[in-house]
């Protein structure tokens, strides 16, 4: 389900040659470690692995998820990696999605009106899987409009 | 009831449901077509009842946004640890999610949660001004009520899904549906060009129409039921129980935009307005006492139309980062 398409980058992680370098070199295991779980939820620490040949980078932030208790959340110590998600849908009967970062956070602040769990992403990337869905759409409603006329035909 | 009439009254039955668009569910069987059969397509439940191979199936990614109504299957092939699924329908519709199987280990940590609206860069559409419910209870976590409530219905045309799964092989299934909305409220645009009619009957309550594109709005009619004050509108709209206005910004929450235009005097014919930025939103607000409309209609701005007002403003309000 992920295809490899050329890669777009967040702008506070800037694009080195070093880097590149350094990505193709070598594989990272990121251990990250929750602070605070809620009861309930016994997360463990978390492997995040990063691959080289996917294009595959995850950025995740780490904390309980806990949206009943959001006063209760202490600050999060965040270990970042990037995600990059490149999707193909419907065959290519749409065509390959436009590239963009996705970065998802699971906790946010100690504030109550901000969202415990909110997904990092780009309008740019939002419009892409928007439209797909629309193509989506549009085609199942002719193949439906298809099948009714074939059975009218009957 | 005599042949005739039977027929006569089998002729209407099958005109009334060609006319309805239903007339391909009808099963013909020796010739005859009993009333009963024609009076059950008649039914607003159809679309419930139609048979198996009629609901749409397929596969849910990490990243996914579903705008057809069905049944949606996400079977983690690794783990997967931050993945969403946004949900559109039509402005009118609402959505109803229900968990048809759910294969997942909450104790390990994984967990599907519903959203009522959408959120993204924690900033969430409807804002907390716009949206009944405070924002604990937005979210609906499968984990803690799944089992006994299966079915979650969102307040607007939009929801989401966020969910983790640690282990490989976890799965899930729900069926996604579309409701009918009489009076849509909170509404995001599925295109970049369209019209609406916002509508709210004597209701004390702000809705917001969000178009997640540059576009230029033309307001056609603003029909805010109170007597035209002409002092309130060479003042402004501050104090104005009943109002509309123009937002842009960078972000989904409303509550976070930049006014470009307030409406607070009925009018008819077009006011037309550009918005350069990411999202555009008209948005009402109403005391409860009137009944307001606005009707308008938008479309998609060119990018050189884009570059021709960022030369020509002095200060971009929709400063892209």
């Amino acid at each position: 389900m992920l295809a490899l398409h050329r890669q777009h980058t967040l702008s506070n992680f800037r694009r080195t040659p070093e880097l590149h370098v350094l990505l193709a070199a070598v594989s990272l295991w990121v251990f990250v470690s929750l602070s605070e779980s809620a009861p309930g939820h016994t997360d463990t620490q978390l492997p995040v692995l990063m691959r080289f040949g996917e294009e595959y980078f995850t950025r995740l932030d780490n904390a309980a998820h806990s949206p009943r208790a959001p006063d209760r959340r202490a600050p999060s110590r965040t270990e970042a990696l990037q995600l990059q998600l490149t999707q193909r849908l419907l065959g290519g009967k749409v065509g390959s999605v436009g590239n963009g970062i996705m970065n998802s956070f699971v906790e946010r602040e100690r504030r109550s009106e901000d969202p415990p769990i909110s997904l990092d992403l780009t309008f740019h990337l939002l419009r892409e899987v928007l439209q797909m869905a629309r193509a989506e759409q549009l085609a199942q409603r002719a193949s439906n409009n298809r099948k009714i006329m074939d059975d009218l035909g009957k | 009831m005599s042949g005739t009439s039977r027929a006569q009254l089998c002729f209407l039955l099958l005109s009334v449901t060609a006319l309805r668009g239903h007339a391909r569910f009808l099963d013909i069987q020796d010739n005859e077509i009993s009333p009963e059969g024609l009076l059950s397509l008649l039914s607003s439940e159809l679309k419930r009842e139609l048979p198996e191979e009629f609901v749409y199936r397929r596969a849910l990614r990490c990243l996914d946004m579903v705008a057809i109504e069905g049944q949606f299957t996400f079977t983690a092939e690794r783990p997967q640890l931050n993945c969403a699924v946004f949900f559109i329908g039509e402005p009118s519709d609402i959505i109803s999610i229900e968990y048809d199987s759910v294969n997942i280990d909450c104790r390990g940590g994984d967990f599907i949660k519903v959203f009522d609206g959408w959120v993204m860069k924690g900033e969430k559409f409807p804002s907390s001004q716009d949206h009944p419910l405070p924002l604990y209870e937005r979210y609906s976590d499968y984990c803690e009520t799944g089992v006994s409530r299966p079915i979650t219905r969102s307040s607007q045309n939009v929801a989401m899904l966020f969910f983790r799964l640690h282990q490989s092989g976890s799965s899930f299934t729900v069926t996604f549906r579309k409701l009918i909305n009489p009076f849509p409220c909170n509404v995001v645009s599925q295109t970049p060009e369209g019209s609406f009619t916002m509508v709210i009957p004597q209701q004390h309550r702000n809705c917001s129409f969000s178009i997640i594109y540059p576009v230029e709005i033309q307001i056609g009619e603003l029909n805010l039921g109170q007597h035209n004050d002409l002092k309130r509108s060479i003042l402004g709209c501050a104090g104005s129980g009943d109002f509309v206005e123009l937002l842009g910004g960078n972000g989904m929450d409303t509550s976070k935009m930049f006014p470009m235009a307030d409406l607070c005097y009925s009018f008819n014919g077009p006011a037309q307005m550009k918005v350069g930025c990411d999202n555009t939103v008209v948005r009402m607000v109403s005391s409860g006492k009137f009944v307001n409309r606005v009707s308008f209609q938008y479309r998609l701005l060119g990018h050189h139309e884009l570059q021709q007002m960022k030369g020509n403003s002095v200060e971009d309000v929709c400063l892209r980062a």
